[in-house]
């Protein structure tokens, strides 16, 4: 308390009590300004720094002391290194000795060289000394015969010369046999100095081989001591640079700390991504690896290990300077969103996986939901749904399982249907055509399967749009009623096909029986489930409904004609033709028609109608939009009939059916739902334009106002009525999506692909996915691929060749995902890319493809793999019955393997099949096992050739020309006449079928007469050599060298083209 | 000059020494037929673990057939020249053989379990066998182990393919000429067995009848049931163990063996509906 001013005093305040105020307030000011100072300089980052350095320096001097340990335990191995190693004059002894060892042994080198070479001259004497005595010895015998011819003449002619020539002929075979003897007695000299001059040489070869030895024991431990050397200097430079140090300290103290800071704010500048910043555009700036300072480093996995300190979990992909996406190109938040120019963690919006990190992070860094930030990271389950940023123009985003099965769910489902969605406009929809579906159902069945479609087939994709949690109320049950039975009418009532009358005509009798085994067997099951409701097919043998309950749907009279041309009815269908005679068609109809329902559905009627409750449902759907007086009158003026027949019309307009269905009457009416893309994205939207009700629970962090985008989607997917949980709203006016039938792991998926929908970011050309013609091919083809679920029947496998797994690899690739970065040949090798030409000559050298590059081997790939070697994804595995399983590798009855189909068949030929399919295989189709049929798909030309160069350019090929150069006629004449000769040697033709020959086989091959115009030339001699290598588990037999001649390919070749008739 | 020549000399007589070897290991190759081509097998540098054998024992199984066989029907062979190895007596069908006394042949037994993984053991140098003898495989189940080498014999007049669908080793199926021999090893263009795989179904493209069952297994703990029904595991180390008991037709079934110190254990063990 001050005292009371002194009244004397010239001044109204006391001097001493304002000093000691002015003292206190510039204490607090120095104290305040320190510690400004120290909250300014002791920021968080820098102790994550310091956590990062202390755990780093750890671990280096662990790799020192391996690196020592390494060293020592070579010294012990190695004398020779331990010899370099002791001190350096021991080292040098060492070595001397060594040298010592050599220069002995090159000393002696030293004098056998004389010994040597004085035996190489021997040898080369005795040998030239030799050849003179055979020379000498071979004349000499060659004058003795001629005087033996002489001498014969002379005596023939009685000469008198004859006694003097026969005199002279002594003298010359003495002197014949002297030379004979001489050549004899050189020769074995020659011999015994060869020898003698083989034996030093020997010698010699021994010496060399011990000194190179000697030489490259030592060189080998040189080198490894470098290895190792080497290792311990790079690790004692880390050491060094993390080691604290009185300089360090310095730089880094407040003050200092502009020089040089050691301890410093680490920046990824992305200057080709751009943000929003305060009103203006700048360049994106991540600086994460401030705190996540191991990110780019291999190794750092241990879980004891902070989190903020591990490697990127996925580092050949991310980050890594040699993966596709390094840190220095794309940065952090491109992907993981979040705020990248800050360093704290509350302030980066970090996000927690789940409520429990969530909850965990409250307490262990005093985490709460960032408010007001647009884009806080990503979950981690998530993080999928970023990839299409950059990767949209692919079909299927390499190694993005969860948002391609996301995309997959929303193909399958059709939310497209009522959301408009870019990129997702084409898309045929979902559902079959309604427009002739009194020929199709019953009312009763309609009514019943729309109230719930689940009872009926319980794996059905058709969602359930009344009964839910907004709609079960008493009172909405009763509209619920009128609305489907309005729907119902109004379907039957505008049901109208040009190819039917009143019904369709009855089927000729079939046999069920009969028809199973086509069902089983001419192709249905790769598509269709039947047998048993509840059951779930594979992705593959779900694309089509499970069918068995559709007895108890559907007349015999539509079965058969769907059956025989499913477009007639439906024309963009997927349900491909398979060419049927009638009495299949019956036949499969009659099997069909035993797969009925087991419960009460088939019993369940159409209720009367409640003329009341129309009439409320109708004026509640007019008050909407009308005033009510004028909606009462409305609706009085109606009859009863057209009041259901228009509640029917206002139903299915509010539900949206037509959004998967052709309806008449709504060819052109606007999707019902909110767009999912474009400015409202729901991946980006202000998150306070979500709409969660009463769904408290829903909020991060229990945090209010902090709303959660990711729970909100996936709430909706779950129930998506559930926001209107306890609010009054109007019938009409309440939520209307319907729920799916979705699996959790289908929903989040689902929901990682919707949040991939977001506001288009700048992203550059240079930083984007983009796809070459050949790319670019391959994905438009794989379109057409998965909607003809031509996988289901087809090995469409990602693996070209057979890979080799040793018994020793399997464990190790059983529990790693792989990715292939290059190419791995059989031999060991590794080659950036291996073209198809390449690839043949491999094959001729015995050489295959172990991995091809890119491939990522999935686990479940790795499984499959392992279970079928050679590699089959076996997804004809799923499509077929166990007994077919089982026979599944060399099944020559199974539909073929289409890998390498580009560089196998003419592109002609493959269009006009793909447009038409004609009979390859005819073997396929007996009456004991009909075998599978290629369906009649109805391919447009375009889909057509899109897939044909598909195809080409899977495998390598040149699309669509290559010139095969004419034969000379005369030439080909020969090849052909010896080409007969290896095909009859061969016995070809007892497998192939050959016009007009009898087939010895139970097996039978395709006809030579279709070979021609159907397969490439240069495909064959890969094919005749190691046909497993392409078509795994057919039963084309491999033919070797010995058996058809290297030059008899060729001729073989020219002969089974010319059996083609034109 | 002359140290010219002479290094030439000892350079030429090197290679000479180098090709000689070459040419030896030519000489000694491997098989020539259908599935060779192939360079002689590595030496197989396996370093053995064996069991004791002083301490080792037996296992005797018997498999039995509840009821009686079914008949052997005859096969319809639609090649003529198959056919007429058969004139006298058909050939039968050998998917189901009884043995004497109401037990059953060509059920394959194996250690399956118990084994220490300690045991290293080396493949025989013998080759197991199979021969294609009138267009049927004899004989009908075989069991090696693997890397052992796989003798296949051709002794008909007609050409075969020999076709094993392994799943898990690599399938191989070749073309073989008429009275030919080839012998799969590890080197060979068309492989033997390297990784055990139990059961692999060997067949003939040609002959649609033609069938042949192989077990491949990493220890020598393995057989096949003769006429008379019986098959002896020798040299096995004493422990407990699970074994398994395969037939064609009638599955696989498991059984326990407790074998003590030069033990001598029998098991049977019955097939049939």
């Amino acid at each position: 308390m001050p005292k009371p001013a002194d009244p004397l005093s010239d001044t109204l305040y006391d001097m001493v009590s304002l000093n000691r105020l002015f003292f206190v307030s510039s204490i607090l000011l120095i104290a305040a300004t320190v510690w400004a100072a120290w909250q300014d300089y002791d920021r968080n980052w820098k102790h994550y720094q310091r956590d990062y350095n202390r755990i780093a320096l750890e671990r280096a001097e662990k790799e020192r002391a391996a690196a020592n340990s390494a060293i020592n335990r070579l010294k012990k191995e190695n004398a020779q290194v331990a010899e370099l190693y002791t001190n350096l004059e021991a080292a040098k002894a060492a070595v001397a000795g060594r040298q010592a060892d050599i220069d002995k042994l090159n000393a002696e080198r030293e004098d056998h060289r004389g010994a040597l070479e004085k035996a190489l001259q021997k040898f080369q004497f005795d040998k030239s000394e030799a050849d003179t005595a055979k020379q000498r010895a071979e004349s000499a015998g060659a004058h003795l015969a001629e005087a033996k011819e002489k001498l014969e003449k002379l005596r023939k002619a009685n000469s008198s010369d004859a006694a003097s020539v026969e005199s002279s002929l002594k003298g010359l075979e003495a002197h014949a046999a002297d030379a004979l003897q001489n050549y004899q007695e050189w020769s074995g000299k020659v011999n015994e100095s060869k020898l003698a001059f083989e034996e030093l040489n020997a010698k010699e070869v021994v010496a060399l081989e011990a000194i190179e030895k000697i030489v490259k024991t030592r060189e080998d431990a040189q080198k490894e001591v470098d290895r190792v050397e080497a290792e311990l200097i790079l690790v004692n430079r880390k050491i060094a640079k993390l080691e604290p140090s009185l300089s360090k300290t310095l730089l880094a103290m407040p003050g200092l700390d502009f020089i040089a800071n050691p301890e410093h704010i680490e920046q990824d500048i992305l200057p080709h991504f751009q943000e929003d910043l305060n009103f203006s555009t700048v360049g994106k700036i991540d600086r994460c690896r401030t705190c996540h300072m191991a990110i780019d480093k291999r190794g750092w996995t241990e879980k004891e290990l902070p989190a903020v300190f591990r490697s990127h979990p996925n580092i050949d992909l991310y980050v890594g300077d040699n993966s596709p996406h390094p840190v220095s190109k794309f940065g952090c938040t491109i992907c993981h969103e979040g705020s990248g120019r800050s360093v704290d963690f509350y302030t980066t919006a970090h996000m927690p996986k789940d409520a429990k990190q969530g909850e965990e992070w409250k307490e262990k860094y005093g985490w709460s939901p960032i408010h007001h930030f647009d884009k806080p990271m990503l979950p981690t389950p998530y993080i999928e749904s970023s990839c299409t940023k950059c990767h949209a123009s692919q079909v299927r985003v390499t190694m993005g399982e969860k948002v391609n099965l996301g995309r997959q769910v929303m193909e399958k489902v059709g939310c497209f249907g009522c959301h408009p969605i870019a990129g997702m406009e084409n898309l045929r929809k979902v559902g079959p055509a309604l427009n002739g579906i009194r020929h199709k159902v019953t009312r009763d069945w309609a009514y019943n399967w729309i109230r719930k479609p689940t009872d009926f087939r319980p794996t059905t994709h058709m969602p359930q749009a009344f009964d839910l949690s907004n709609t079960s109320d008493a009172e909405a049950q009763k509209k619920n009623t009128a609305m489907i039975q309005g729907i119902v009418e109004y379907l039957f009532e505008n049901s109208e096909l040009a190819h039917v009358k009143d019904a369709y005509p009855a089927p000729p009798a079939g046999d069920a029986a009969a028809g199973k085994k086509l069902f089983d067997f001419v192709g249905c099951v790769a598509c269709h489930v039947a047998g048993d409701m509840n059951k779930a097919g594979t992705q593959y043998t779900d694309f089509g409904p499970n069918l068995s309950t559709v007895g108890s749907k559907l007349n015999a009279g539509w079965i058969f004609a769907w059956l025989k041309n499913p477009a007639q009815y439906f024309h963009y269908t997927s349900m491909p033709s398979l060419r049927l005679a009638d009495q299949e068609a019956a036949d499969i109809t009659a099997f069909l028609l035993t797969q009925k329902h087991p419960g009460d559905f088939p019993n369940r009627k159409l209720p009367p109608v409640v003329e009341a409750d129309v009439e409320a449902t109708l004026l509640a759907f007019l008050q909407s939009s009308t005033p009510t007086k004028l909606a009462q009158e409305k609706v009085r003026a109606m009859s009863p009939e057209e009041r259901l027949l228009d509640l029917g019309k206002r139903a299915i307009g509010h539900q949206g059916c037509f959004g998967c269905h052709d309806i008449k009457g709504f060819e052109k009416t606007k999707k019902i739902g909110a767009e999912l893309t474009g400015s409202n994205a729901t991946g980006s939207k202000d998150i306070t334009k979500f709409d969660f009700g009463f769904r408290h629970d829903l909020l991060m962090g229990h945090t209010a106002g902090a709303y959660d985008r990711v729970a909100w989607v996936k709430a909706k997917l779950e129930n998506p009525r559930t926001f209107d949980g306890g609010r009054f709203v109007e019938y009409a006016e309440r939520l209307r999506m319907p729920k799916f039938r979705l699996t959790e792991e289908e929903r989040d998926a689902l929901a990682t692909w919707v949040l991939s929908f977001r506001t288009r970011e700048n992203i550059p050309v240079s930083h984007m996915r983009n796809l070459s013609h050949e790319e670019a091919v391959v994905n438009a083809g794989k379109t057409i691929v998965m909607q003809s679920n031509c996988a289901s029947c087809h090995k469409v496998g990602l693996f070209p060749t057979r890979i080799a797994v040793s018994e020793e690899a399997l464990p190790e690739i059983a529990t790693a995902r792989v990715y292939v970065a290059r190419t791995i040949l059989s031999d060991g090798r590794q080659v950036e890319r291996v073209s198809a030409d390449e690839l043949a000559i491999l094959r001729k050298k015995g050489v295959d493809i172990l991995l091809p590059a890119g491939t990522w081997l999935f686990p479940q790939q790795i499984t499959a793999l392992l279970e079928n070697q050679p590699p089959v994804t076996s997804v004809l595995v799923y499509a077929w019955g166990e007994a077919q399983i089982k026979e599944q590798v060399g099944d020559t009855k199974a539909p073929p393997f289409i890998v390498g189909e580009g560089a196998k068949v003419n592109p002609d030929w493959f269009f006009r099949f793909l447009k038409n399919p004609t009979e390859i295989r005819p073997w396929l189709a007996d009456k004991a096992d009909p075998g599978a049929r290629m369906p009649t798909f109805g391919f447009t030309d375009d889909e057509a050739s899109l897939l044909v160069e598909h195809f080409a350019v899977l495998a390598g090929e040149k699309f669509p020309f290559q010139y095969d150069p004419p034969l000379d006629e005369k030439v080909r004449g020969e090849l052909v006449v010896r080409g007969k000769g290896v095909f009859e040697r061969m016995e070809c033709g007892k497998c192939h079928v050959v016009e007009g020959a009898k087939l010895t086989t139970d097996t039978p091959a395709p006809a030579f007469a279709l070979v021609a115009p159907r397969i490439q030339k240069d495909w064959f001699a890969v094919w005749l050599r190691d046909p497993q290598s392409i078509a795994p588990g057919t039963g084309m037999t491999a033919f070797n060298e010995e058996q058809v001649k290297p030059d008899e390919v060729d001729a073989l070749r020219e002969f089974i083209w010319s059996l083609h008739k034109k | 000059m002359q140290s010219v020549l002479k290094y030439g000399l000892v350079l030429a007589l090197s290679a000479a020494l180098v090709t000689g070897c070459d040419g030896k290991k030519d000489a000694g190759g491997g098989p020539s037929g259908g599935g060779g081509g192939g360079e002689a097998p590595p030496p197989d540098n396996t370093v053995e673990v064996l069991p004791d054998a002083a301490t080792a024992g037996t296992i005797t199984i018997t498999a039995k057939l509840k009821g009686a066989a079914p008949a052997m029907a005859p096969i319809d062979m639609t090649d003529a020249e198959c056919a007429a190895a058969h004139v006298d007596t058909p050939a039968l069908d050998e998917s189901v053989v009884a043995g004497s006394g109401g037990t059953l042949q060509n059920v394959m037994v194996w250690v399956d379990k118990g084994l220490d993984a300690k045991y290293v053991f080396k493949a025989p140098s013998a080759p197991a066998r199979i021969d294609q003898n009138g267009c049927v495989y004899k004989p009908h189940v075989i069991s090696m182990m693997a890397k052992q080498a796989l003798e296949v014999k051709n002794s008909d007049g007609v050409r075969h393919n020999i076709h094993a669908t392994a799943k898990v080793n690599a399938e191989f199926n070749f073309s073989q000429d008429p009275k030919k021999t080839d012998t799969l090893t590890t080197a060979s263009k068309a492989k033997t067995f390297v990784v055990g795989e139990v059961p692999i179904k060997v067949k003939c493209d040609v002959h649609g009848w033609m069938g042949a069952w192989v077990g491949v297994f990493k220890h020598p703990f393995h057989g096949v049931t003769g006429g008379d029904g019986t098959v002896t595991l020798k040299g096995v180390p004493p422990g407990s163990y699970t074994l398994k008991v395969w037939h064609e037709k009638y599955g696989t079934k498991e059984v326990q063996v407790t074998l003590k110190d030069k033990g001598a254990e029998s098991v049977t063990v019955e097939f049939g509906e």
